[in-house]
């Protein structure tokens, strides 16, 4: 009965999480396919209208921009690149990293440790114009590279692997040590695939990192092919619900890339056992 | 064989060939988004169709104020744009850059490379606002616009209101008759430029010492100093407390919303405003803002420009700035200043512009377009056209801090204009250092 | 510290290699030019740069916006870090319980963090505008609620508008830890001990807190800097620049005012503060920790 009651306790909760989560994004869905002037009277909508074709299909279509390369499409391609490239970079880096930090006995831990650690205190928007002028005299402006990565100069994910691998017991190295494997060995071979659930929420959280960046993109790019979505979220010309609509399809790669990498994330906790 | 070598030295030299023949690039950074963005790229396309050696490469970088961090940005990195569109806060900092080798003046460029379009062409109010305190024009104008008053014809009518009112005593007569009728008398989109500075303007006073910054570097602001300021904003919480005033926010488009919606009577805006709201407000007119006949015993002055001008930035080629004349040239001409005045709103900047709109009787088919330039030609002022300030922005915010607590009596209008003049004194020293 | 090591040698720094390679070209080099910024008085175009030792240090402490940004952030770190983490906890908690629908529910509660925080901003302002906000009109009716008037009613908003997506985070990395905790520990304190709650208390939190630390971590960074967006589509820092974070005001000084100088010494004095804020963390937390 107390089984029947927690188990009934657990939905209510975790439907009520969702509501709060879900809601105010279905409003703005909803809204997005009403016309303009529907919206400027009667506000947020939570029932749909008419025009969900005719405003998501003038935004797919847009074209802006001195050589009309600014389109939708090319921005989800720039974004995708960015983020995808950010997250991939800073997690091999960092599961490296971590790695290097926990499992080595040197006098120099406690330093290396606090050198990449403070990194953590200094986000890029405070260090924005002299990253720029780094980036132009090393002449990697206007570049995938450009855009990628000075975002993934961050600790964040070495910070969270090594927090990860102080948990993994001691057992596991002595029993690989006696199967007679190196540091690369028990690297790839033992370490990595144990952190799969924890590599999987770093990427993601990476991903999105990446994809979210505003300012940076901004400064580093002048070249309409290097447009990323969230620099199109704020300059593109249209009216409100063609923002909303803009709003929702931007949401769409990351939420993608959460879906589809949940299943390995499932996956990998069974799989363990 | 021969035949193949033949072709193939033909391809190899022509690849060379039209090299030199590519046509020189000139990047043009500019801080317009939306329609007004895809004006200027129209502007550019056009030039760039107009003839064969130069191509002129417009780069939207957001909002005015992104634009001026990214042009600084390439700048200390030595990657600078040729021609970059920074706006009227700005201005102070432009300017005093040309003795620093960052920027270049227009009317030294124009004597250099020849370009027909001299200073003289430039209504008087406009040019100076972007000239250094000899008078030569340092930036060259471009989006120039001013705060104008839109008003609903529609809700006048309703009332019983047959005129738009001239001062703001006409307007606090009518203001409870509109209130009664379930409408908001006034909104404005910004304290800072419309009811500070412009309200300096347009009664002919002195914002800060040193004449507004062109005879000295201005070390203080005259708010608490200035009786008729004081005044204004004593009515200003008046009416906002009585319902006569709407406030909604820091943000433009929050207080232009309800003038939209049809739930204002009169909203304070700018002259480019008027391309978003063509076809979406029903009935509306665009007057001139209003003044306190106390104040100016009747006459009427002009307001300072708003908007931006366009800078010519050091450290290209000589080919390049002869490029660039051209297109400054080609921008400066009758029929690109009446287009643009035309799509956008904006003033016509050069004298042969208004020569142009008149002659083909351009006012008739569009009324809307005459109120900026008759406000900003206005004459018999005696202050300066402009005030060179620096740390501008950050004064605009240590306004904004005050407008708040002054509106809802938190703080007194005398306490919170002394706040004012004491935040913006310390930001001008700061600046003063930096000279 | 870990009893079993390698001994030192040059893999490690192969390993170690290409984050600190990063990190020193894109992060170090720039770092320097900011500290030398924050001791200088320069115009906008860093053309005349003048020594001016600690005055910009000076300027911002004379400041009381400074100080009010100050108060604010403090408090903001403060309720956004609890308010997300005990969500994202309570979430994680029976979302590991349920038996069915356990991935639908992964799913639907990860993805509002894939949202782009000005994004988060524009869509709350929808909520709490005047005109047309849901939530405006509910808060109004309540209490006369008012983010324009009213500081307490701003910090509500900004509150509600920052902690929505984070929530999400902290979900995600609670449900992580809590996932890789090893089944045989659990069963094996459920021979020990009957009662979930007990259980969850004891065994299970104690083993979720280098997750926690971590998330506390992330929370303020993310409370410091993360929240410009935020900031920059709701309040604007209203009333009065009551809402606005540290970093909301050195970004405004150093991009709006173009004052580098000023802006630099804000970020060394960010880095300071939260530099210190993570070393009482590793002090006091970190040490009660029990890693394995």
């Amino acid at each position: 009965m107390t089984k029947l009651f927690t188990s009934s306790f657990s939905h209510i909760i975790l439907f009520i999480g969702i509501s709060i989560m879900i809601v105010p994004v279905w409003m703005v869905f909803a809204s997005s396919t009403h016309t303009s002037s529907f919206i400027n009277s009667h506000g947020l909508q939570f029932f749909l209208g008419d025009s969900f074709h005719e405003n998501y299909l003038r935004v797919l279509l847009y074209q802006g921009g001195f050589f009309k390369e600014i389109t939708a499409l090319k921005m989800f391609f720039n974004s995708f690149i960015m983020a995808t490239g950010v997250a991939l970079l800073s997690v091999v880096t960092s599961l490296m990293a971590a790695y290097a930090l926990v499992y080595y006995r040197t006098k120099y831990a406690t330093f290396l440790f606090w050198l990449i650690f403070i990194t953590i205190l200094v986000p890029l928007e405070l260090r924005i114009f002299p990253t720029y002028s780094v980036m132009a005299k090393l002449n990697l402006v206007n570049s995938y590279f450009g855009l990628i990565v000075p975002i993934s100069a961050s600790a964040i994910a070495t910070l969270f692997f090594r927090q990860f691998y102080r948990t993994v017991p001691d057992e596991l190295l002595e029993s690989a040590k006696l199967d007679g494997a190196n540091t690369w060995r028990f690297f790839i071979d033992f370490l990595v695939p144990l952190s799969r659930t924890m590599i999987v929420a770093m990427f993601i959280f990476m991903f999105v990192f990446g994809y979210n960046q505003y300012l940076w993109p901004l400064l580093v790019t002048s070249s309409e092919q290097y447009w990323t979505v969230v620099m199109g979220l704020k300059m593109m010309s249209g009216s409100i619900v063609h923002r909303f609509a803009f709003v929702i399809m931007s949401m769409v790669p990351p939420i993608l890339i959460i879906i589809v990498l949940q299943k390995h994330f499932i996956k990998g906790v069974f799989q363990d056992k | 064989m021969k035949k193949i070598l033949s072709i193939l030295t033909i391809l190899f030299t022509f690849s060379f060939t039209s090299n030199s023949y590519a046509k020189t690039e000139i990047h043009w950074w500019y801080g317009n988004s939306g329609f007004l963005g895809d004006v200027i790229i129209e502007i550019a396309k056009r030039f760039n169709a107009s003839q064969n050696d130069y191509t002129v490469i417009p780069t939207g970088k957001g909002s005015y104020e992104d634009n001026m961090a990214a042009t600084i940005a390439a700048f200390r990195a030595g990657d600078q744009p040729h021609y970059s569109q920074v706006y009227d806060a700005g201005a102070a900092i432009m300017v005093a850059q040309v003795k620093n080798g960052v920027v270049i003046g227009f009317e030294e460029m124009a004597e250099k490379y020849g370009i027909k379009v001299n200073a003289d062409n430039y209504i008087d109010g406009i040019k100076n606002f972007y000239a250094d305190s000899d008078g030569k024009m340092i930036g060259v104008p471009f989006n120039s616009s001013t705060c104008l008053m839109y008003a609903n014809m529609d809700i006048l009518k309703k009332v019983g209101i047959e005129t738009v009112p001239k001062t703001y005593e006409e307007f606090e007569a009518m203001a409870q008759k509109i209130k009664d009728a379930g409408y908001i008398p006034l909104v404005q989109s910004h304290f800072p430029w419309i009811w500070t500075e412009n309200f300096f303007s347009r009664h002919n006073l002195l914002m800060t010492d040193g004449n507004n910054g062109y005879d000295a570097v201005p070390t203080k602001t005259l708010f608490a100093e200035t009786d008729a300021f004081a005044m204004h904003w004593e009515k200003v919480k008046e009416w906002y407390e009585k319902g006569y005033y709407g406030y909604k926010g820091r943000a433009w488009g929050d207080n232009q919303a309800p003038f939209i919606a049809g739930e204002a009577a009169f909203w304070f805006g700018s002259a480019a405003s008027f391309g978003g709201m063509k076809g979406v407000v029903p009935n509306f007119t665009v007057n001139h803002i209003p003044y306190w006949d106390s104040v100016t015993k009747g006459k009427e002055y002009p307001t300072f420009i708003g908007g931006a001008a366009n800078w010519i930035l050091n450290g290209h080629t000589e080919e390049e700035y002869k490029g660039l004349a051209k297109f400054i040239e080609f921008m400066g001409s009758p029929e690109m200043d009446l287009y643009y005045h035309n799509m956008t709103g904006y003033s016509a900047v050069t004298k042969g512009g208004i020569e142009l709109a008149e002659t083909i009787n351009f006012y008739r088919a569009s009324p809307y377009h005459k109120a900026v330039g008759e406000q900003l030609s206005l004459e018999g002022s005696t202050i300066p056209g402009g005030y060179r300030a620096g740390n501008w922005p950050q004064i605009r915010e240590v306004i904004y801090e005050n407008v708040e607590p002054m509106l809802n009596g938190k703080i007194s209008i005398e306490k919170g204009l002394k706040n004012m003049d004491k935040g913006a004194a310390k930001l001008l020293k700061q600046f003063a250092k930096t000279l | 510290m870990k009893k079993v090591q390698f001994k030192s040698s040059y893999s490690q720094y192969f390993f170690l290699a290409p984050q600190l390679g990063i990190l020193l070209i894109f992060l170090y080099w720039p770092i320097i030019q900011t500290f030398k910024d924050a001791f200088t008085i320069q115009d906008a175009f860093g053309i005349s740069t003048q020594f001016a030792g600690i005055d910009n240090f000076l300027f911002i402490f004379d400041d009381p916006a400074y100080w009010t940004a100050f108060k604010f952030t403090m408090i903001y770190s403060f309720v956004i870090t609890l308010i997300t983490g005990a969500i994202g906890l309570l979430l994680a908690v029976q979302a590991n319980n349920v038996l069915h629908g356990k991935s639908v529910y992964k799913t639907l509660l990860i993805w509002p963090y894939a949202i782009a925080p000005a994004v988060v901003g524009v869509m709350a302002n929808y909520f709490f505008s005047e005109r047309f906000g849901l939530l405006y009109h509910l808060f109004n009716d309540m209490w006369g609620f008012n983010w324009y008037e009213s500081v307490f009613d701003a910090y509500i908003y900004v509150i509600v508008a920052g902690s929505w997506k984070q929530i999400s985070a902290n979900f995600i990395f609670f449900l992580a830890g809590l996932q890789a905790i090893q089944i045989s520990v659990i069963e094996a304190s459920m021979i020990d001990c009957k009662s979930s709650f007990r259980r969850f208390w004891t065994i299970t939190f104690p083993l979720l807190m280098p997750t926690t630390f971590f998330l506390i971590i992330i929370n303020i960074t993310y409370a410091f800097f993360d929240t410009f967006g935020i900031i920059d589509t709701t309040t604007i820092g209203a009333p009065s620049g009551e809402t606005r974070t540290l970093v909301y005001k050195a970004y405004m000084d150093g991009f709006r005012g173009l004052d580098l100088g000023s802006a630099g010494a804000q970020s060394i004095m960010m880095m300071l503060i939260v530099l210190f804020i993570t070393i009482f963390q590793f002090r006091y937390i970190e040490g009660k920790i029990h890693y394995n």
